[in-house]
């Protein structure tokens, strides 16, 4: 019996930045047991327009919408198993980390953070594999 | 389903210290989920100033301690992302790799990122069966 493969979509459309910006990625996909969400951008809940800010800014738009989309899928911030955090400058390591902590007070997922370029003038892009439910 | 935080014996309490938010291993949904791991001396928690070579030993070292940890091992690695600051160190990292996966190596990506605050070159993630 192969394992289902089911699109995950935000309930708040302005957060579905795929299908907004005609781009060839799902905001996720659930099999079997596990979600895989599409990196995320910071992206502002209300217009759906990008929301370039701090470091600290923008992670904390991109968990609060992460949260979201997982809540949308039946799954949670605490049922994250493990996150990619992209940054476009390793030096802003602790930036991010700060804001990171108020989201994920205890027992954190697994992570791994890499400095890359991104586009657009964004400084934070984060991914993650949590548990559907 | 149940998520579950690994302790991992000279790798959990040196991140703790260090106060970065993130658990070393995660096993969920019949998986294990490794965090990223730096060339760190499990004994002292420091990194210290060696080669490439020497760095990607001490960064497999811990991923199959961490692996072992979880009642998991290489052999039941999935996949491995490896990132690296220069993609030049790519045969010399190769030259190591091979040995810890001998036969049947998991699914992986090589990718260049910018350095890390600190001083090393090469930081390996890793999902396994459980």
């Amino acid at each position: 019996m192969p394992i289902a493969r089911e699109i995950i979509t935000p309930k708040n459309e302005m957060l579905n930045v795929s299908r907004n910006l005609n781009l060839p990625h799902s905001p996720g996909i659930r099999a079997g047991d596990l979600i895989f969400l599409s990196g995320m951008v910071s992206v502002d809940a209300a217009t759906g327009e990008r929301s370039l800010g701090t470091v600290a800014h923008e992670t904390r738009q991109i968990l609060s919408n992460m949260a979201h989309m997982l809540e949308s899928a039946g799954s949670s911030l605490e049922r994250v198993v493990k996150i990619n955090v992209l940054l476009y400058d390793m030096l802003e390591f602790e930036n991010m980390n700060s804001v990171y902590r108020e989201f994920f007070p205890q027992d954190p997922p697994a992570r791994t953070t890499c400095g890359v370029q991104l586009s657009s003038g964004l400084k934070v892009e984060i991914e993650c594999i949590a548990l559907a439910r | 389903m149940k998520k579950e935080i690994i302790d991992v014996p000279g790798v959990s309490r040196h991140l703790k210290k260090e106060g970065i938010p993130l658990s070393a291993v995660v096993r969920a949904g019949g998986f294990v989920f490794v965090s990223g791991q730096p060339p760190m001396d499990r004994r002292t928690g420091k990194i210290p100033l060696v080669g490439i070579t020497k760095q990607t030993q001490m960064v497999l070292d811990n991923i199959k301690v961490c692996l072992e940890a979880a009642g998991s091992s290489l052999d039941k690695a999935v996949k491995c992302t490896i990132y690296i600051t220069n993609a030049a160190y790519f045969d010399e990292v190769n030259d190591v790799y091979r040995r810890y996966f001998r036969r049947k190596p998991p699914a992986r990506v090589f990718c260049t990122v910018g350095s890390w605050p600190k001083k090393f070159d090469i930081e390996i993630d890793c999902i396994a069966v459980a």
